[in-house]
C-alpha cells in the first residue's frame, strides 16, 4: 500500500487506510496527488497562461488584434460562449430529472455531470467579458443595459444558471467533505480548511439528512427549468435578430437539444477517462455507459431532426437572404465544416451508439483484405500523394490533376474501408464504440457553434454580395486554447480535491440494493398481518 | 538534385502558407497579390517606402480559382500621387506601376472596380517617409488645452535644431489607454508655422494622456513630447437602465421580476437549509478537533 502513495506522509497512508475498501475505491485521487497530478497540472496552466497572455495583448491593444471586424462583430469567443454552456446543460439534466424519478445508476455518474456544469460555466460565462473591448465597463450593461435587450436577459440568466449550478454540486457534497474532514485528518492545512467549511458541521444525524433531502429536491425541481430558460435566452440572442440564418422560431429547442447532446457525449467522455485513470471499473460498468449511450443516442438524433427541420425548411424556399449563407454552408466556403457535423458528427456516431445491438458481423473478419491498419496507412499515403501532386502541378504547371483525383478519391475510400473494417471490433467493445461516438458529438458541438455564428456573419445583406472575410487570430486561438484548458484543469482539480462519485450516495445505493435483494418476493405467513377480528 | 527539390518544396509551402503575399525590399519593389478576398489585412500594412524615390508595385491576379474571370481596377493615391487606374484580370495577371512619391504620408490603395464602396474591406496603405534621419535632433512641443465641454484642443509645434519651423510633416498623436495601450488618435500636418492642431473628443472628469511623435524624416531624428489634461467637473452621470428605466415594458419587467425573483429567493431558502443543516451538527466540531490532535 505504502509504495502506491510514495508522495504521502506516514500519517496521510495512516488516513488512508483507515477508509473501508468503498471510500478507499473512490477516495484514492483525492488523497494521492503524485507526479502525474502535477504534470498534468502544469501542462493545463501553462496552456491557460499562454491564453491570459494573449487576453493581456488584447486588453491592451484593443479588440483590433482579433479577426473580429465591423462586418464581423462575432467570433470564437462567441462559439466558445455557446458551446461551454451547451456543455453545461448535462448536469442540470442528468442530475436533475434522474434525481426526480428516483434512477439508481445515476449515482457514479451525477457529480461528474455536476463539476462539468460548474466548470464550463466558469468559462463560458467569462467568454462575453472577452468580447467585450471595455471589460471594465461590464457593469454597465446591468446598470444602463435596456430590458427589452436579450444580451440583458443572457446575463441575468446565466448567473443565475451558475449561482444554482454551484449550490446543485456543492449540495450533495457535503457528506463527502464530512468524511474527508474526518478521516484525512493529515492532509495539508489548507485542504482541512476546505473540508471543515464545506461540510457545514455534518454529523449524518436524520435531521441533517432530512435538511439535505429537502435542499436537494428543491433544487432538482429548480434547476432544470433554469438550464432550458439560459440555453433558450444564449439562442434569443441570435434569434431575436431579423438576420437570415439566425431568424428562425425553432432556435429556443434546437439550442437546447445541441446542448444537451454535447452536455452528454462529454460525460461519457469523462466516464471513461476516469474510469481508467482512477480505476473505477466496479463503479463505472458496462451498464452504465449502456444507459448513457441510450440517452446520447436519443438527443443525438433529436438534435439531428431539429437540423433537418431548420436547414430543409429554409433551403426548400432559398429566400433571397438567405441564399448566399445557405449556399456558403452546402457548397462553400464552411461545406466542409457543415457536411462534417452532420455526417461525421452526427449521423456517424448514431450509427456507433446502436452498432454494439446488431448481430455480430463476423464475416467482415474472413475477407483478407480488411484489415484496418493496412487499409488506414495506404489511404493516409494515398492523401499524402495527393496533397504532393496538387503542390508540384501548382508550382511546376504540369497537368496532373487527373492522377491527383484519383489518389484523392482512393485515399478516401481506403480510409473508409479501414473504418468499415474497424466494426467487428468496435462491436465487441461497445465502449469504445460509446467514447468515439461522444467525441466526434462533442467536436460537432463545437463546429456547429461555429458554422452557426459565422457564416451568417460573413454574409452580410447590404455590403458586399460577395462576403466578408473571418479568419481568427493568434489572440482568439490562443484563448480559445487557455479556456479549454482551464475548463480541464479546473474539471480535473475538482475531482482531486474531492471523490469525483459521490461516496456517500453509491454506498446508500449498495446497501438499498442489498436489502432489496435479501427482501422475499412474496410476503411470508409470518410478514402477513392476521385479519383483524 | 534531391535537396533542390526538398528546398523548393518547403519554400513553395511556406510561400502558400503565408498567401496573401505582400512583399516590400529595400529597393521599394512592393507586390500584392489581389483577389476576392481583399489585397491584405492591415496588419501587413508596416510597408515604408521614402518620399523623393521611385517606387515600384507591382499587382499579381490571385483568383485564379474561380471559374469566371473576376478583374479588379486599382488605383493608387495619397502623398502627392495621383495615378490613373492599373487593372489585374485573368488575361492581364500582372500590373506593374512606377511612380516617385513627392510627400511624406500615406499612399492608398483602393479596389474601385468591383470592390468600390468597401474600400475598408479591400484597401491597403503604404506609409511614405521622409529619407534616412542623419541624426540631427527635432523638437515637437505639445500643447493641450480645453476647447469646451466635450472637446480638447491639442497643438503641436515642430522646429528644427535651429529653431526653424518645419511644415508639411505629419504628426502622430496617441491616446494612453488602459493598461498602458496606445489609441491613435489622427496624425495632423504641420503647416507653415510648424504648427499643427488637432481636436479631440473628451468628457467632464475625464483624464487624457496624449502623446505627439514625429517620425523622423528630412534629416531629422524624431522627436516625441507627451502632456496630459483632466476636464473640469465630475463624470458625467448616465440615466440608469435596465428595471429603473421609464421605458422598460412593465409586464416585461413583472415577468423577469417574478422569474428571477423566485429562482433566487429559492436559492435563498435552499442556503438556509444548509445553514440549518450547521445548526444542527451537535458535538461535531469537538469530534474532529480530537482526531486532529
Amino acid at each position: 500500500m505504502t509504495s502506491l502513495f510514495a508522495n504521502l506522509s506516514k500519517k496521510s497512508v495512516a488516513d488512508f487506510n483507515s477508509l473501508n475498501s468503498h471510500e478507499k475505491a473512490l477516495l484514492r485521487p483525492v488523497f494521492e496527488w503524485g507526479r502525474g497530478f502535477y504534470l498534468t497540472v502544469g501542462g493545463l496552466a501553462a496552456i491557460l497562461a499562454l491564453g491570459a497572455f494573449a487576453y493581456f495583448v488584447q486588453l491592451r491593444n484593443g479588440l483590433a488584434v482579433t479577426g473580429m471586424r465591423d462586418t464581423v462583430s462575432w467570433g470564437l469567443y462567441i462559439v466558445n460562449f455557446v458551446f461551454f454552456i451547451g456543455i453545461s446543460h448535462v448536469g442540470a439534466l442528468l442530475s436533475s430529472i434522474l434525481r426526480l424519478t428516483g434512477a439508481k445508476w445515476r449515482h457514479p455518474i451525477t457529480r461528474m455531470a455536476e463539476a462539468i456544469t460548474f466548470a464550463a460555466l466558469l468559462f463560458g460565462a467569462l467568454m462575453p467579458i472577452i468580447d467585450l473591448g471595455r471589460p471594465e465597463r461590464m457593469l454597465n450593461l446591468i446598470r444602463y443595459g435596456r430590458i427589452q435587450s436579450p444580451i440583458l436577459w443572457d446575463i441575468l440568466s446565466v448567473t443565475t444558471y451558475l449561482t444554482g449550478s454551484t449550490i446543485f454540486l456543492l449540495l450533495p457534497l457535503i457528506p463527502d467533505m464530512a468524511l474527508l474532514r474526518d478521516k484525512f485528518i493529515h492532509a495539508p492545512g489548507w485542504r482541512r480548511w476546505i473540508y471543515r467549511t464545506l461540510s457545514f458541521g455534518w454529523k449524518g444525524t436524520p435531521e441533517q439528512h432530512a435538511r439535505l433531502d429537502r435542499a436537494m429536491n428543491a433544487m432538482a425541481v429548480l434547476i432544470l427549468p433554469i438550464a432550458v430558460m439560459v440555453h433558450t435566452v444564449v439562442s434569443w440572442i441570435f434569434a431575436m435578430t431579423l438576420r437570415p440564418g439566425w431568424n428562425s422560431t425553432i432556435f429556443g429547442p434546437y439550442f437546447v437539444a445541441g446542448a444537451l447532446a454535447s452536455g452528454a457525449a462529454s460525460v461519457v467522455l469523462a466516464m471513461v477517462v476516469f474510469r481508467r485513470m482512477y480505476h473505477l471499473e466496479d463503479f463505472l460498468t458496462l451498464r452504465h455507459f449502456k444507459n448513457m449511450a441510450a440517452l446520447v443516442l436519443t438527443l443525438d438524433l433529436v438534435y439531428l431532426y431539429f437540423n433537418l427541420a431548420e436547414y430543409v425548411t429554409v433551403a426548400y424556399k432559398m429566400e433571397l437572404g438567405d441564399k448566399a449563407m445557405l449556399l456558403d454552408l452546402f457548397n462553400g466556403r464552411f461545406a466542409g465544416l457543415f457536411w462534417f457535423t452532420q455526417v461525421f458528427g452526427l449521423m456517424i456516431p448514431a450509427f456507433l451508439f446502436i452498432l454494439p445491438m446488431f448481430k455480430p458481423i463476423t464475416w467482415l473478419k474472413r475477407i483478407r483484405l480488411m484489415r484496418p491498419i493496412p487499409l488506414a496507412v495506404a489511404g493516409v499515403a494515398a492523401l499524402a500523394a495527393f496533397f504532393g501532386l496538387s503542390l508540384i502541378q501548382r508550382f511546376i504547371g504540369f497537368d496532373l490533376a487527373l492522377p491527383a483525383l484519383i489518389f484523392r478519391i482512393g485515399g478516401f475510400a481506403l480510409i473508409g474501408l479501414a473504418a468499415i473494417s474497424l466494426l467487428p471490433t468496435l462491436q465487441s467493445r461497445p465502449i469504445t464504440s460509446f467514447v468515439i461516438a461522444s467525441a466526434l458529438i462533442v467536436v460537432q458541438a463545437w463546429l456547429k457553434r461555429f458554422i452557426i455564428v459565422v457564416p451568417v456573419l460573413v454574409n452580410p445583406l447590404l455590403t458586399d454580395p460577395a462576403g466578408a472575410i473571418y479568419r481568427p487570430t493568434w489572440v482568439e486561438w490562443a484563448i480559445t486554447a487557455g479556456a479549454l484548458a482551464g475548463f480541464v484543469l479546473v474539471y480535473f482539480l475538482l475531482s482531486r480535491m474531492f471523490p469525483i462519485i459521490s461516496v456517500w450516495e453509491t454506498a446508500h445505493a449498495k446497501e438499498e440494493e442489498l436489502a432489496f435483494a435479501s427482501a422475499p418476493l412474496l410476503p411470508t405467513p409470518a410478514t402477513i398481518p392476521s385479519p383483524e377480528v | 538534385m534531391l535537396r533542390k527539390l526538398t528546398v523548393a518544396l518547403i519554400t513553395a509551402l511556406l510561400i502558400s502558407t503565408f498567401h496573401p503575399t505582400f512583399t516590400h525590399a529595400h529597393s521599394q519593389n512592393v507586390s500584392i497579390s489581389v483577389s476576392r478576398d481583399g489585397y491584405d489585412h492591415m496588419a501587413n500594412y508596416a510597408v515604408e517606402v521614402e518620399a523623393g524615390h521611385e517606387v515600384t508595385i507591382t499587382f499579381n491576379y490571385a483568383d485564379e480559382d474561380l471559374d469566371a474571370d473576376n478583374p479588379h481596377k486599382l488605383w493608387i493615391l495619397g502623398a502627392g500621387v495621383n495615378l490613373p487606374a492599373v487593372e489585374v484580370s485573368r488575361d492581364n495577371p500582372t500590373a506593374t506601376i512606377t511612380f516617385t512619391p513627392t510627400k511624406t504620408g500615406t499612399l492608398t490603395i483602393l479596389c474601385v472596380n468591383p470592390c468600390i464602396g468597401m474600400e475598408k474591406l479591400v484597401g491597403g496603405t503604404i506609409k511614405v517617409v521622409g529619407p534616412k534621419p542623419s541624426g540631427a535632433s527635432a523638437s515637437l512641443a505639445l500643447e493641450l488645452t480645453q476647447r469646451d465641454d466635450e472637446s480638447v484642443l491639442a497643438r503641436v509645434m515642430l522646429k528644427d535644431a535651429r529653431g526653424s519651423a518645419l511644415s508639411d510633416v505629419p504628426i502622430v498623436l496617441t491616446m494612453h489607454t488602459s493598461l498602458g495601450g496606445e489609441l491613435e488618435l489622427g496624425t495632423p500636418v504641420t503647416v507653415e508655422d510648424g504648427s499643427a492642431v488637432f481636436v479631440i473628443p473628451a468628457v467632464s472628469g475625464q483624464k487624457l494622456v496624449v502623446s505627439a511623435l514625429f517620425e523622423g524624416g528630412n534629416g531629422l531624428s524624431f522627436a516625441q513630447n507627451s502632456g496630459e489634461i483632466t476636464m473640469p467637473g465630475a463624470p458625467v452621470a448616465h440615466p440608469l437602465g435596465a428595471l429603473s428605466s421609464p421605458t422598460a415594458p412593465p409586464v416585461l419587467a413583472l415577468i423577469l421580476l417574478v422569474v428571477l425573483g423566485g429562482i433566487w429567493a429559492t436559492y435563498g431558502m435552499v442556503v438556509f437549509q444548509v445553514f440549518r443543516i450547521r445548526g444542527d451538527e451537535g458535538p461535531v466540531g469537538k469530534t474532529t478537533k480530537q482526531a486532529e490532535n
